[in-house]
Protein backbone atom coordinates (compact mmCIF):
# COMPACT_ATOMS: atom_id res chain seq x y z
CA UNK A 1 0.00 0.00 0.00
CA UNK A 2 1.21 3.30 -1.13
CA UNK A 3 1.02 6.68 0.36
CA UNK A 4 0.28 9.64 -2.40
CA UNK A 5 1.68 12.92 -2.02
CA UNK A 6 0.76 15.68 -3.79
CA UNK A 7 3.27 18.37 -3.62
CA UNK A 8 6.11 20.60 -5.68
CA UNK A 9 9.48 19.42 -5.45
CA UNK A 10 10.51 22.72 -3.45
CA UNK A 11 8.46 21.65 -0.57
CA UNK A 12 10.70 21.10 1.91
CA UNK A 13 7.96 21.00 4.54
CA UNK A 14 6.24 18.01 3.14
CA UNK A 15 10.14 16.39 3.06
CA UNK A 16 9.54 16.34 6.88
CA UNK A 17 6.96 13.90 6.48
CA UNK A 18 7.79 12.09 3.78
CA UNK A 19 11.56 11.04 5.50
CA UNK A 20 9.54 9.64 8.14
CA UNK A 21 7.53 7.66 6.36
CA UNK A 22 10.68 6.13 4.41
CA UNK A 23 11.65 5.62 8.49
CA UNK A 24 8.67 3.58 8.75
CA UNK A 25 9.20 1.81 5.24
CA UNK A 26 5.61 2.90 3.80
CA UNK A 27 5.91 3.32 0.15
CA UNK A 28 5.37 6.69 -1.32
CA UNK A 29 5.00 7.90 -4.20
CA UNK A 30 5.77 11.98 -4.35
CA UNK A 31 4.43 13.66 -7.25
CA UNK A 32 3.34 17.04 -8.44
CA UNK A 33 0.43 17.16 -10.20
CA UNK A 34 2.25 20.11 -12.95
CA UNK A 35 4.58 17.11 -14.17
CA UNK A 36 0.87 15.45 -15.48
CA UNK A 37 1.04 14.62 -18.75
CA UNK A 38 4.90 14.79 -19.54
CA UNK A 39 6.67 14.02 -16.36
CA UNK A 40 3.75 12.07 -14.99
CA UNK A 41 1.69 9.34 -16.33
CA UNK A 42 -1.90 7.66 -16.04
CA UNK A 43 -3.58 5.23 -16.97
CA UNK A 44 -6.96 4.91 -15.62
CA UNK A 45 -9.25 2.22 -17.20
CA UNK A 46 -12.64 1.58 -15.69
CA UNK A 47 -13.84 -1.68 -17.27
CA UNK A 48 -16.46 -4.60 -16.14
CA UNK A 49 -17.10 -2.47 -12.89
CA UNK A 50 -13.67 -2.28 -11.87
CA UNK A 51 -11.13 0.38 -11.58
CA UNK A 52 -7.03 -0.41 -13.06
CA UNK A 53 -4.10 1.57 -13.82
CA UNK A 54 -1.07 3.25 -13.24
CA UNK A 55 0.89 6.26 -12.53
CA UNK A 56 4.04 6.96 -13.29
CA UNK A 57 6.90 9.60 -12.34
CA UNK A 58 10.34 8.58 -13.41
CA UNK A 59 11.46 5.35 -12.80
CA UNK A 60 8.22 4.77 -9.58
CA UNK A 61 4.83 2.98 -10.91
CA UNK A 62 2.20 2.92 -8.85
CA UNK A 63 -0.43 0.58 -9.22
CA UNK A 64 -3.82 2.31 -8.98
CA UNK A 65 -5.32 -0.14 -6.30
CA UNK A 66 -1.80 0.32 -3.79
CA UNK A 67 -3.03 3.78 -2.94
CA UNK A 68 -4.27 4.32 0.70
CA UNK A 69 -3.74 7.12 1.33
CA UNK A 70 -3.51 11.19 -0.39
CA UNK A 71 -1.68 13.81 1.13
CA UNK A 72 -2.70 16.76 -0.64
CA UNK A 73 -0.14 19.47 0.05
CA UNK A 74 0.79 21.89 -2.34
CA UNK A 75 0.44 20.90 -5.69
CA UNK A 76 0.53 22.12 -9.12
CA UNK A 77 -2.03 22.75 -11.72
CA UNK A 78 -2.58 19.61 -13.79
CA UNK A 79 -1.40 19.82 -17.31
CA UNK A 80 0.28 23.41 -16.45
CA UNK A 81 2.62 24.68 -19.50
CA UNK A 82 1.58 22.81 -22.77
CA UNK A 83 1.92 25.14 -25.93
CA UNK A 84 -1.02 23.84 -27.85
CA UNK A 85 -4.42 24.90 -26.35
CA UNK A 86 -3.17 25.32 -23.23
CA UNK A 87 -6.54 26.14 -21.14
CA UNK A 88 -8.04 22.83 -22.65
CA UNK A 89 -5.08 20.71 -22.32
CA UNK A 90 -5.01 21.50 -18.33
CA UNK A 91 -8.95 20.93 -18.08
CA UNK A 92 -8.45 17.81 -19.21
CA UNK A 93 -5.39 17.35 -17.42
CA UNK A 94 -7.20 18.19 -14.37
CA UNK A 95 -10.22 16.39 -15.08
CA UNK A 96 -8.47 13.13 -16.01
CA UNK A 97 -6.06 13.52 -12.52
CA UNK A 98 -8.52 14.32 -10.30
CA UNK A 99 -11.14 12.78 -11.72
CA UNK A 100 -9.58 9.65 -11.13
CA UNK A 101 -8.06 9.96 -7.94
CA UNK A 102 -11.63 11.04 -6.58
CA UNK A 103 -12.73 7.82 -8.07
CA UNK A 104 -10.28 5.52 -6.07
CA UNK A 105 -12.33 3.39 -3.38
CA UNK A 106 -11.29 3.60 0.49
CA UNK A 107 -8.97 6.34 0.09
CA UNK A 108 -7.83 8.67 2.43
CA UNK A 109 -7.47 12.05 1.77
CA UNK A 110 -5.74 14.91 4.07
CA UNK A 111 -7.44 17.21 2.64
CA UNK A 112 -10.73 15.78 0.78
CA UNK A 113 -10.78 18.34 -1.92
CA UNK A 114 -13.89 19.83 -1.66
CA UNK A 115 -13.20 20.09 2.09
CA UNK A 116 -10.13 21.98 1.21
CA UNK A 117 -11.41 24.19 -1.67
CA UNK A 118 -14.51 25.00 0.27
CA UNK A 119 -12.34 25.94 3.33
CA UNK A 120 -10.27 28.71 1.40
CA UNK A 121 -13.37 30.74 1.67
CA UNK A 122 -13.32 33.41 4.15
CA UNK A 123 -16.66 34.31 5.21
CA UNK A 124 -17.98 30.97 5.24
CA UNK A 125 -14.58 29.82 7.67
CA UNK A 126 -16.29 32.84 10.26
CA UNK A 127 -19.36 31.05 9.36
CA UNK A 128 -18.36 27.98 10.76
CA UNK A 129 -16.22 29.05 13.49
CA UNK A 130 -18.99 30.99 15.18
CA UNK A 131 -21.34 27.70 14.66
CA UNK A 132 -18.72 25.58 16.26
CA UNK A 133 -18.74 28.18 19.79
CA UNK A 134 -15.58 30.11 18.68
CA UNK A 135 -15.17 33.88 19.45
CA UNK A 136 -14.95 35.74 15.82
CA UNK A 137 -14.11 39.46 15.23
CA UNK A 138 -16.26 41.71 13.48
CA UNK A 139 -15.97 41.03 9.38
CA UNK A 140 -17.07 42.64 6.40
CA UNK A 141 -16.34 42.35 2.87
CA UNK A 142 -17.53 45.14 0.61
CA UNK A 143 -17.26 47.05 -2.52
CA UNK A 144 -19.49 50.32 -1.40
CA UNK A 145 -17.43 52.52 0.16
CA UNK A 146 -20.07 54.07 2.27
CA UNK A 147 -20.62 50.78 3.48
CA UNK A 148 -16.95 50.01 4.65
CA UNK A 149 -17.21 53.36 6.23
CA UNK A 150 -20.46 52.35 8.26
CA UNK A 151 -18.56 49.36 9.62
CA UNK A 152 -15.59 51.49 10.50
CA UNK A 153 -17.83 53.89 12.53
CA UNK A 154 -19.46 50.82 14.12
CA UNK A 155 -16.64 48.36 14.16
CA UNK A 156 -13.11 50.41 14.40
CA UNK A 157 -10.12 50.14 14.67
CA UNK A 158 -9.80 48.26 11.56
CA UNK A 159 -7.76 45.70 9.99
CA UNK A 160 -7.30 45.16 6.27
CA UNK A 161 -6.92 41.96 5.15
CA UNK A 162 -6.51 39.22 1.76
CA UNK A 163 -10.57 38.15 0.86
CA UNK A 164 -8.98 35.36 -0.64
CA UNK A 165 -5.54 34.60 0.95
CA UNK A 166 -4.01 34.97 -2.17
CA UNK A 167 -0.85 37.91 -2.50
CA UNK A 168 -1.15 39.84 -5.96
CA UNK A 169 1.31 38.67 -9.12
CA UNK A 170 1.27 41.29 -11.35
CA UNK A 171 3.68 42.85 -10.25
CA UNK A 172 4.18 40.74 -7.10
CA UNK A 173 3.13 42.16 -3.50
CA UNK A 174 2.55 41.21 0.13
CA UNK A 175 -0.14 41.84 1.79
CA UNK A 176 0.05 41.46 5.24
CA UNK A 177 -2.58 42.10 7.55
CA UNK A 178 -2.57 45.89 8.41
CA UNK A 179 -4.56 48.17 10.58
CA UNK A 180 -6.37 50.94 8.69
CA UNK A 181 -6.11 54.52 10.13
CA UNK A 182 -9.53 55.88 11.64
CA UNK A 183 -9.45 58.57 8.50
CA UNK A 184 -9.18 56.12 6.09
CA UNK A 185 -10.74 57.20 2.57
CA UNK A 186 -12.87 54.00 1.48
CA UNK A 187 -13.40 55.24 -2.53
CA UNK A 188 -11.32 52.58 -3.64
CA UNK A 189 -13.06 49.48 -2.05
CA UNK A 190 -15.43 49.70 -5.53
CA UNK A 191 -12.05 48.37 -7.40
CA UNK A 192 -11.80 44.62 -5.53
CA UNK A 193 -14.16 43.06 -2.59
CA UNK A 194 -12.32 44.55 0.51
CA UNK A 195 -11.90 42.81 3.67
CA UNK A 196 -12.03 44.76 6.57
CA UNK A 197 -12.00 43.39 10.17
CA UNK A 198 -12.15 44.31 13.85
CA UNK A 199 -8.80 44.62 15.07
CA UNK A 200 -8.09 42.42 18.18
CA UNK A 201 -6.20 44.12 20.99
CA UNK A 202 -3.90 41.00 21.32
CA UNK A 203 -1.73 39.99 23.41
CA UNK A 204 -0.63 36.54 21.86
CA UNK A 205 -1.17 34.89 18.66
CA UNK A 206 -1.68 30.74 18.33
CA UNK A 207 -1.27 28.72 15.73
CA UNK A 208 -3.41 25.43 16.29
CA UNK A 209 -2.39 22.30 14.22
CA UNK A 210 -4.65 19.72 13.72
CA UNK A 211 -3.92 16.57 12.19
CA UNK A 212 -6.69 13.93 12.75
CA UNK A 213 -7.57 13.80 16.43
CA UNK A 214 -4.67 15.36 17.71
CA UNK A 215 -4.35 18.58 18.38
CA UNK A 216 -1.04 21.08 18.97
CA UNK A 217 -0.86 24.01 19.64
CA UNK A 218 2.18 27.47 20.33
CA UNK A 219 1.56 30.59 21.17
CA UNK A 220 4.32 33.70 21.18
CA UNK A 221 3.34 36.46 23.23
CA UNK A 222 3.55 40.28 21.95
CA UNK A 223 5.50 43.15 24.00
CA UNK A 224 3.70 46.08 24.07
CA UNK A 225 4.51 49.33 21.91
CA UNK A 226 5.19 52.34 23.76
CA UNK A 227 1.60 53.75 22.78
CA UNK A 228 0.31 49.91 24.73
CA UNK A 229 -0.59 48.39 21.27
CA UNK A 230 0.80 45.01 20.35
CA UNK A 231 3.57 45.41 17.95
CA UNK A 232 3.35 42.48 15.55
CA UNK A 233 0.13 42.90 13.57
CA UNK A 234 0.94 40.39 11.16
CA UNK A 235 3.43 37.70 12.27
CA UNK A 236 3.60 35.81 8.96
CA UNK A 237 5.44 39.24 7.60
CA UNK A 238 8.16 39.85 10.97
CA UNK A 239 11.50 37.93 10.72
CA UNK A 240 11.00 34.94 11.62
CA UNK A 241 13.77 34.61 13.97
CA UNK A 242 12.12 36.91 15.70
CA UNK A 243 8.80 35.11 16.31
CA UNK A 244 9.42 32.49 19.33
CA UNK A 245 6.79 29.93 19.87
CA UNK A 246 6.14 27.63 22.30
CA UNK A 247 4.10 24.38 22.98
CA UNK A 248 1.50 25.46 25.49
CA UNK A 249 -2.08 23.33 26.14
CA UNK A 250 -5.45 23.66 24.46
CA UNK A 251 -7.56 25.12 26.70
CA UNK A 252 -10.37 22.77 27.61
CA UNK A 253 -13.11 25.10 26.33
CA UNK A 254 -11.29 25.70 22.87
CA UNK A 255 -10.97 22.50 22.22
CA UNK A 256 -14.60 20.97 21.78
CA UNK A 257 -15.26 23.53 19.34
CA UNK A 258 -11.95 22.84 17.24
CA UNK A 259 -13.34 19.31 17.55
CA UNK A 260 -16.80 20.65 15.72
CA UNK A 261 -15.27 23.26 13.17
CA UNK A 262 -12.81 19.94 11.88
CA UNK A 263 -16.15 18.19 11.83
CA UNK A 264 -18.16 20.73 10.16
CA UNK A 265 -15.49 21.30 7.57
CA UNK A 266 -14.89 17.55 6.96
CA UNK A 267 -11.48 18.49 7.32
CA UNK A 268 -8.32 16.06 8.39
CA UNK A 269 -5.73 18.22 8.68
CA UNK A 270 -5.86 22.59 9.94
CA UNK A 271 -3.56 24.58 10.82
CA UNK A 272 -6.00 27.62 12.78
CA UNK A 273 -4.69 30.80 13.77
CA UNK A 274 -5.89 32.88 17.08
CA UNK A 275 -5.52 36.34 18.30
CA UNK A 276 -5.61 36.15 22.00
CA UNK A 277 -7.05 39.04 23.86
CA UNK A 278 -6.99 40.36 27.53
CA UNK A 279 -8.37 37.61 30.17
CA UNK A 280 -7.00 34.94 27.39
CA UNK A 281 -10.30 35.40 25.11
CA UNK A 282 -9.36 33.86 21.84
CA UNK A 283 -10.21 35.26 18.50
CA UNK A 284 -10.55 33.24 15.70
CA UNK A 285 -8.75 34.35 12.31
CA UNK A 286 -8.87 31.93 10.12
CA UNK A 287 -8.11 27.96 9.80
CA UNK A 288 -5.47 26.77 6.68
CA UNK A 289 -6.28 23.77 5.48
CA UNK A 290 -2.85 23.37 3.96
CA UNK A 291 -1.22 25.34 6.49
CA UNK A 292 2.39 25.32 7.10
CA UNK A 293 3.82 23.68 9.95
CA UNK A 294 7.23 23.19 9.71
CA UNK A 295 8.14 26.31 11.69
CA UNK A 296 6.19 25.20 14.43
CA UNK A 297 7.51 21.56 15.15
CA UNK A 298 10.85 23.00 14.29
CA UNK A 299 10.54 25.82 16.67
CA UNK A 300 8.55 23.95 19.93
CA UNK A 301 9.32 20.08 19.03
CA UNK A 302 6.13 19.80 18.59
CA UNK A 303 5.39 16.15 16.62
CA UNK A 304 3.42 17.06 13.80
CA UNK A 305 4.93 15.70 10.90
CA UNK A 306 5.26 12.02 12.87
CA UNK A 307 1.74 12.37 13.11
CA UNK A 308 0.79 13.60 9.71
CA UNK A 309 3.12 10.53 8.74
CA UNK A 310 1.36 8.17 11.23
CA UNK A 311 -2.25 9.04 10.33
CA UNK A 312 -1.10 8.60 6.52
CA UNK A 313 0.20 5.29 6.83
CA UNK A 314 -2.87 4.41 9.18
CA UNK A 315 -5.20 4.01 5.51
CA UNK B 1 -18.01 59.00 -17.50
CA UNK B 2 -17.33 60.92 -20.63
CA UNK B 3 -19.00 63.61 -22.54
CA UNK B 4 -19.58 63.84 -25.68
CA UNK B 5 -20.93 66.50 -27.77
CA UNK B 6 -21.92 69.92 -28.58
CA UNK B 7 -21.78 72.89 -26.51
CA UNK B 8 -25.00 73.13 -24.91
CA UNK B 9 -25.78 69.85 -24.57
CA UNK B 10 -22.24 69.00 -23.10
CA UNK B 11 -22.84 71.59 -20.98
CA UNK B 12 -26.06 70.09 -19.75
CA UNK B 13 -24.51 66.68 -19.21
CA UNK B 14 -21.27 68.09 -17.23
CA UNK B 15 -23.19 70.47 -15.12
CA UNK B 16 -25.26 67.60 -14.23
CA UNK B 17 -22.56 65.24 -13.20
CA UNK B 18 -23.06 66.42 -9.08
CA UNK B 19 -26.96 64.97 -9.48
CA UNK B 20 -25.87 61.25 -10.32
CA UNK B 21 -26.82 59.00 -8.17
CA UNK B 22 -23.71 56.62 -6.92
CA UNK B 23 -20.09 57.02 -6.03
CA UNK B 24 -17.81 59.15 -7.44
CA UNK B 25 -19.15 60.45 -11.07
CA UNK B 26 -15.77 61.59 -12.49
CA UNK B 27 -15.29 63.47 -16.12
CA UNK B 28 -12.83 62.02 -17.51
CA UNK B 29 -13.29 63.33 -20.78
CA UNK B 30 -14.77 65.86 -22.83
CA UNK B 31 -15.17 65.57 -26.70
CA UNK B 32 -15.82 68.85 -28.33
CA UNK B 33 -14.86 70.40 -32.24
CA UNK B 34 -14.64 73.71 -29.78
CA UNK B 35 -11.48 74.36 -28.16
CA UNK B 36 -12.23 77.18 -26.20
CA UNK B 37 -16.14 75.29 -25.27
CA UNK B 38 -13.71 72.64 -24.52
CA UNK B 39 -11.57 74.16 -22.08
CA UNK B 40 -14.54 76.11 -20.40
CA UNK B 41 -16.22 72.96 -19.91
CA UNK B 42 -13.40 71.13 -18.39
CA UNK B 43 -12.80 74.74 -15.86
CA UNK B 44 -16.34 73.87 -14.73
CA UNK B 45 -15.84 70.12 -14.03
CA UNK B 46 -14.68 71.42 -10.40
CA UNK B 47 -11.03 69.81 -11.43
CA UNK B 48 -12.38 66.97 -12.56
CA UNK B 49 -10.91 66.67 -16.03
CA UNK B 50 -7.83 68.51 -16.77
CA UNK B 51 -8.06 70.99 -19.92
CA UNK B 52 -5.95 69.34 -22.11
CA UNK B 53 -6.87 69.20 -26.14
CA UNK B 54 -6.10 66.57 -28.61
CA UNK B 55 -7.40 67.23 -32.29
CA UNK B 56 -7.47 63.77 -33.37
CA UNK B 57 -9.69 60.68 -31.91
CA UNK B 58 -6.77 58.14 -32.23
CA UNK B 59 -4.66 60.55 -30.36
CA UNK B 60 -7.36 60.27 -27.56
CA UNK B 61 -6.88 56.89 -27.81
CA UNK B 62 -3.50 57.08 -26.90
CA UNK B 63 -3.18 59.73 -24.33
CA UNK B 64 -2.74 58.52 -20.77
CA UNK B 65 -4.36 59.79 -18.41
CA UNK B 66 -7.98 60.24 -19.68
CA UNK B 67 -8.29 57.08 -21.72
CA UNK B 68 -11.73 56.60 -23.31
CA UNK B 69 -10.15 52.72 -23.56
CA UNK B 70 -9.90 52.28 -19.53
CA UNK B 71 -13.38 53.89 -19.60
CA UNK B 72 -15.10 51.26 -21.44
CA UNK B 73 -13.29 48.88 -19.40
CA UNK B 74 -14.80 49.90 -16.16
CA UNK B 75 -11.55 51.54 -15.14
CA UNK B 76 -12.21 54.67 -12.30
CA UNK B 77 -10.45 57.14 -11.78
CA UNK B 78 -9.52 59.18 -8.88
CA UNK B 79 -10.63 63.56 -8.98
CA UNK B 80 -6.78 63.76 -10.77
CA UNK B 81 -7.55 61.89 -13.65
CA UNK B 82 -5.73 58.54 -12.38
CA UNK B 83 -7.05 54.87 -12.28
CA UNK B 84 -8.14 54.03 -8.63
CA UNK B 85 -5.73 51.10 -7.01
CA UNK B 86 -7.95 48.25 -4.94
CA UNK B 87 -8.16 49.69 -1.52
CA UNK B 88 -6.30 46.55 0.24
CA UNK B 89 -3.32 47.33 -1.87
CA UNK B 90 -2.48 50.62 -0.08
CA UNK B 91 -1.56 48.45 2.38
CA UNK B 92 0.69 46.01 -0.19
CA UNK B 93 4.40 46.19 0.36
CA UNK B 94 7.43 43.95 -1.85
CA UNK B 95 7.40 40.72 -2.02
CA UNK B 96 8.91 38.67 0.59
CA UNK B 97 11.73 37.07 -1.17
CA UNK B 98 11.58 33.40 -0.91
CA UNK B 99 14.25 31.66 0.38
CA UNK B 100 17.77 30.86 -0.23
CA UNK B 101 17.81 26.94 -0.30
CA UNK B 102 21.41 25.15 -0.22
CA UNK B 103 19.31 21.72 -1.23
CA UNK B 104 18.00 20.41 -4.35
CA UNK B 105 15.23 18.07 -5.27
CA UNK B 106 16.47 14.22 -5.64
CA UNK B 107 14.00 12.98 -7.42
CA UNK B 108 14.99 9.09 -6.42
CA UNK B 109 14.72 9.75 -2.62
CA UNK B 110 11.62 12.33 -3.11
CA UNK B 111 13.82 14.38 -0.85
CA UNK B 112 15.38 17.56 -1.22
CA UNK B 113 19.24 16.90 -0.21
CA UNK B 114 22.29 18.98 0.81
CA UNK B 115 25.28 19.39 -1.76
CA UNK B 116 26.76 16.54 0.77
CA UNK B 117 24.15 14.08 -0.36
CA UNK B 118 22.32 14.42 3.15
CA UNK B 119 18.45 15.07 4.05
CA UNK B 120 18.35 18.64 4.49
CA UNK B 121 14.91 18.38 6.93
CA UNK B 122 17.01 16.07 9.27
CA UNK B 123 18.92 19.68 9.28
CA UNK B 124 16.78 21.38 11.73
CA UNK B 125 19.39 24.30 12.34
CA UNK B 126 19.66 25.20 9.05
CA UNK B 127 15.90 25.08 7.88
CA UNK B 128 15.42 27.61 10.38
CA UNK B 129 17.74 29.57 9.45
CA UNK B 130 16.72 29.44 5.39
CA UNK B 131 13.01 30.05 6.66
CA UNK B 132 11.82 27.73 3.74
CA UNK B 133 8.73 26.30 6.65
CA UNK B 134 7.65 29.16 7.33
CA UNK B 135 4.12 30.43 6.60
CA UNK B 136 5.07 32.45 3.70
CA UNK B 137 7.21 30.22 2.27
CA UNK B 138 6.22 29.94 -1.40
CA UNK B 139 3.68 32.35 -1.68
CA UNK B 140 4.91 33.23 -5.32
CA UNK B 141 2.41 30.13 -6.27
CA UNK B 142 0.25 29.60 -2.77
CA UNK B 143 -1.58 30.61 -0.43
CA UNK B 144 0.12 33.06 2.31
CA UNK B 145 -0.69 30.27 4.90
Amino acid sequence: MTVLVLTSAEDVTADMVIDRLAAMNVPVLRIDPAGFPHQVTLTAAYTSGALTGSITAGRRTVDLREIRSIWVRRPGTPGSGAQIQPRWVAAESDHAWYGTLRALPGVRWMNPPDAAAACRYKMRQLVLAQAAGLRVPATVFTTVPADAKRFADDHGPLVCKSVSGRSPDDPPLALPTTAVPGDADFASVTEAPTCLQTRIDKHADVRLTVVGSETFCARTDHEPTDGGECRELDWRYTDPQSVRWRAVRVPSHIQPKIDAFMKTAGLAYGAFDFAVAAEDTWYFLECNASGQFGFIELGTGLPVSQTIADWLAAG
Amino acid sequence: MATVGCSRLAEGHSSGNGSIDGPNPTIISICERETVIAERLAAQCHGHAEPRAWHAADTVMDTPPQRPSDAREGHHFDTHGKTMQPFALTYAQPPIPEPETPYAYDPEQQVNLLADGSVAVRNRALLLACGATTSTAGSKTHFDD
